[in-house]
């Protein structure tokens, strides 16, 4: 079992958001951001890769009225919403079936162990010459990327189910369904959770990656075209859009493991 | 099905009433041995033991000596390998053989206090507005009504332990099979915990099977302490502790601390028998 034990023998689930809204936060990137634009304002050769931060917000504004930020935003929102359902529910049920069946495990470890280490993007073109260049390629290498970590944590989760809640409930005289509903499901939920944390997190990654090599919507197009048509604003603008996104993904996150999961609201990291 | 107090093999049970009794079951030579890849391990051997109804029998022994385990073939967790558990009479007939209270995680960390409790009667699909009456009885009885909907882990060790209790008591499961219960708790604890148990059980008498390593604890508790050797586990004497509750062992009568003193011999002896 990963993970601290504590005195419930529950894992427990590490931060969802690295970040902290803090006014810390705050003043880091206010000074960061004023010191940038100083330093461009006073004429010092700064080259071609630093725009004055005041630029780039205006290019930001731009795109924002233009409509073509929030159309792009709208196709990457919904390839990671999409892709994460996809990728992570089947994760979700092959994990529960496999943690619960020896025979099954024992299958579909090897393929598994084999297919893994593979980096998600790797497996795009062929992903295009399956399923063509349309929609659906691009939403089978996001799900791609949100099924393993879905998948390894819910098999790690059941396994790592502590014995004597089975027990116990196998005392009280379970049955196979009341077993799996009041015992096996909340009791890998903590394991679930990272998962589902971590798959949000690579359905987002294969999201932009997948954008970036073979699409003409989305953020990660956007991205690519402002590198060939060399608008340094603009790059700069859409990697802040991205870094929102990543953000309230991981908080939307951590709200829906904090309500499906109320008696972990310890583990959560405290305010200090 | 009533029947006399005559025990088989072993000795007799001496308890604080001398009437008939009733039987609750009886362990015929149980035997119980861990096959693996590596050699077998032969946990019990030969265990004869009957139990009343309504009695509380402790089970004392060396670590390692098959205690727990000789408790989870009689709660059914585990088929013996050899000879068999019989249950008297309608007490077969009970869809669970005993409420189980373990040492440590007794406790479903994702359930609140008060379902935690009633977790055995949701099993049995009793609908939920009795199921909630049943189960904060049970609550006020282990002294938790307060903490109905708070969850485990804003418990303390002993009151997570009072939880355990009352989950297993709720069902009413006429046996109760504790399993070093106290095991985990601090001296002081202990020795509160071990009092409310006795005060539950005066309240609400259950037959109690009660597996404990502590010699100390056993003989204050139980009606009868049954001591087992080491491994492979086998009776080595079956005592009754014919006194009143509650008893002291600081200040009480010498014969109970000669009963103390009679186990610690037994175990330190070597254990050829």
């Amino acid at each position: 079992m990963s993970g601290v034990p504590t005195g419930t023998g529950q894992a427990t689930v590490p931060a969802a958001l690295p970040v902290r809204w803090s006014v810390r936060f705050f003043f880091v990137w206010l000074a960061i951001l004023a010191g940038l634009e100083l330093l461009v304002r006073s004429g010092a050769d700064v080259g071609l890769f630093v725009p004055a931060p005041s630029r780039v917000a205006v290019s930001l504004g731009q795109m924002l009225a233009g409509g073509t930020l929030l159309a792009n935003l709208g196709a990457t929102l919904s390839r990671i919403t999409l892709g994460l359902l996809c990728g992570a529910g089947v994760g979700v049920v092959l994990g529960l079936a496999m943690g619960t069946s020896k025979r099954l495990r024992r299958i579909v470890d090897p393929v598994v162990a084999a297919l893994h280490p593979i980096p998600r993007l790797a497996f795009f073109p062929l992903l295009i010459v399956v399923l063509g260049v349309g929609e659906s390629s691009k939403l089978a290498g996001v799900a791609l990327g949100a099924f393993f970590p879905m998948l390894l944590n819910t098999v790690a989760g059941v396994r790592g189910m502590n014995p004597v809640h089975l027990e116990l409930a196998r005392n009280y005289g379970a049955s196979r369904r009341q077993m799996f509903v009041h015992v096996l499901l909340p009791g890998s939920m903590p394991l679930m959770l990272t998962g589902l944390r971590l798959s949000a997190n690579a359905a987002f990654h294969s999201t932009i990656g997948v954008e970036m090599v073979g699409s003409r919507t989305g953020i990660g197009a956007m991205l690519w075209l402002s590198w060939q048509t060399f608008r340094i604003d603009h790059l700069y603008a859409i990697l802040v859009v991205i870094a929102v996104i990543g953000i309230g993904l991981a908080s939307l996150i951590r709200w829906i493991t904090q309500r499906s999961a109320p008696w972990m609201a310890d583990f959560t990291p405290a305010a200090a | 099905m009533l029947r006399s107090a005559v025990t088989g093999g072993g000795s007799t049970s001496v308890g604080a009433a001398a009437r008939g009794r009733r039987r609750h079951f009886t362990c015929e030579h149980v035997g119980h041995t861990f096959g693996g890849d590596r050699g077998h391990v032969v946990a019990l051997a030969d265990v004869s033991l009957a139990v009343d109804v309504n009695e509380f029998v402790c089970i004392v022994g060396p670590s390692g000596c098959g205690k727990s385990t000789l408790l989870r073939i009689v709660a059914g967790l585990e088929t013996p390998t050899a000879g068999r558990v019989r249950f008297e009479g309608e007490q077969t007939g009970h869809r669970i053989r005993g409420g189980l209270v373990v040492q440590e995680h007794g406790t479903f960390p994702w359930m609140s206090v008060v379902d935690n409790v009633a977790f055995g009667l949701k099993l049995e699909d009793v609908p939920r507005d009795e199921r909630r009456a049943r189960a904060m009885a049970y609550l006020e009885r282990v002294g938790l009504a307060a903490f109905a909907g708070h969850f485990p882990h804003e418990l303390s060790v002993g009151m997570r332990q009072r939880l355990g209790i009352g989950r297993a008591m709720v069902v009413n499961a006429p046996l109760l099979l504790m399993d070093e219960p106290f095991g985990a708790l601090d001296a002081q604890t202990r020795r509160r915990m071990q009092g409310e148990l006795l005060g539950i059980w005066a309240a609400d008498r259950r037959t109690v099977v009660f597996v404990t390593h502590d010699i100390d604890e056993a003989v204050l508790l139980g009606d009868r302490v049954v001591v087992l050797s080491g491994r492979p586990g086998r009776i080595l004497a079956d005592i009754a502790v014919p006194f009143e509750r509650p008893r002291d062992l600081r200040r009480d009568a010498a014969e109970t601390r000669a009963i103390v003193e009679d186990v610690w011999r037994l175990l330190d002896e070597p254990t050829e028998r």
